[in-house]
């Protein structure tokens, strides 16, 4: 019963990457982590449902992915606060 | 026309900075990126990683001044940046430089892009517009 219940799982996270939902619902599912969505449709011209291509960790792993996705229109960023609230910027 | 620019509300709110969502299309590739709204960045800058993933060739190298360092960035150009639905420019000029890794962003829209337009920010009622001039 074990293997296929693993199986299913991995199908499930496999169809819910390549799921067309809303970026607001994608950052509720991936937190704290970089990003790279494939958009699907905008909104007042910024990004409003996609799909993820990855997700992960570390940056360099995401930043790889760009160009060998050329063609769609890719969505890059880290979901989270990189710093805290009280951060003053001077730049 | 007047364009009302939607923009991160929780990096408003915490830090009093416009971050847009900037589509940068460059060789093909297009790529939304959250970019701080700069008024004191001569152009849109991007990290020297992203800059290469774009297909951005150095066509020279910028003598650079930041609040704490002065150097040198790689200095490039993109196809075409849009900002919300209709504001767009083309063959944007784009330096490259390895920003802090705190930012809440991945780059800088400065003058190389916001020059093509008037700016309006109103941090009391939380409002960004670009008028095309």
């Amino acid at each position: 019963m074990t293997a296929p219940f693993i199986g299913y799982n991995l199908y499930a996270v496999a169809r819910d990457f390549m799921k067309s939902r809303t970026i607001i619902t994608i950052e509720r599912e991936f937190p704290n982590q970089w990003l790279l969505i494939e958009v699907t449709e905008t909104k007042d011209g910024a990004p409003f449902k996609g799909f993820v291509l990855k997700a992960s960790r570390k940056r360099q792993e995401i930043v790889e992915e760009i160009s060998r996705n050329s063609g769609k229109k890719l969505f890059f960023f880290f979901n989270g606060m990189p710093t805290s609230p009280d951060t003053a910027f001077a730049l | 026309m007047k364009f009302s620019i939607p923009f991160n509300q929780g990096v408003f709110r915490d830090f009093s900075l416009f971050v847009v969502s900037a589509l940068i299309e460059n060789q093909g590739r297009s790529l939304y990126l959250p970019m701080i709204v700069d008024t004191a960045a001569s152009y849109i800058t991007v990290r020297p990683d992203v800059f290469e993933q774009l297909g951005i060739v150095p066509i020279r190298k910028t003598p650079l001044v930041t609040a704490s360092e002065r150097a040198e960035a790689p200095l490039g150009q993109v196809d075409k940046v849009t900002v919300g639905a209709r504001c767009f420019a083309v063959n944007s000029p784009v330096i490259s430089i390895p920003l802090p890794a705190v930012l809440p962003a991945e780059g800088l829209l400065g003058a190389s892009f916001l020059r093509n337009f008037f700016l309006s920010m109103d941090y009391d009622k939380g409002k960004l517009e670009l008028i095309t001039k």
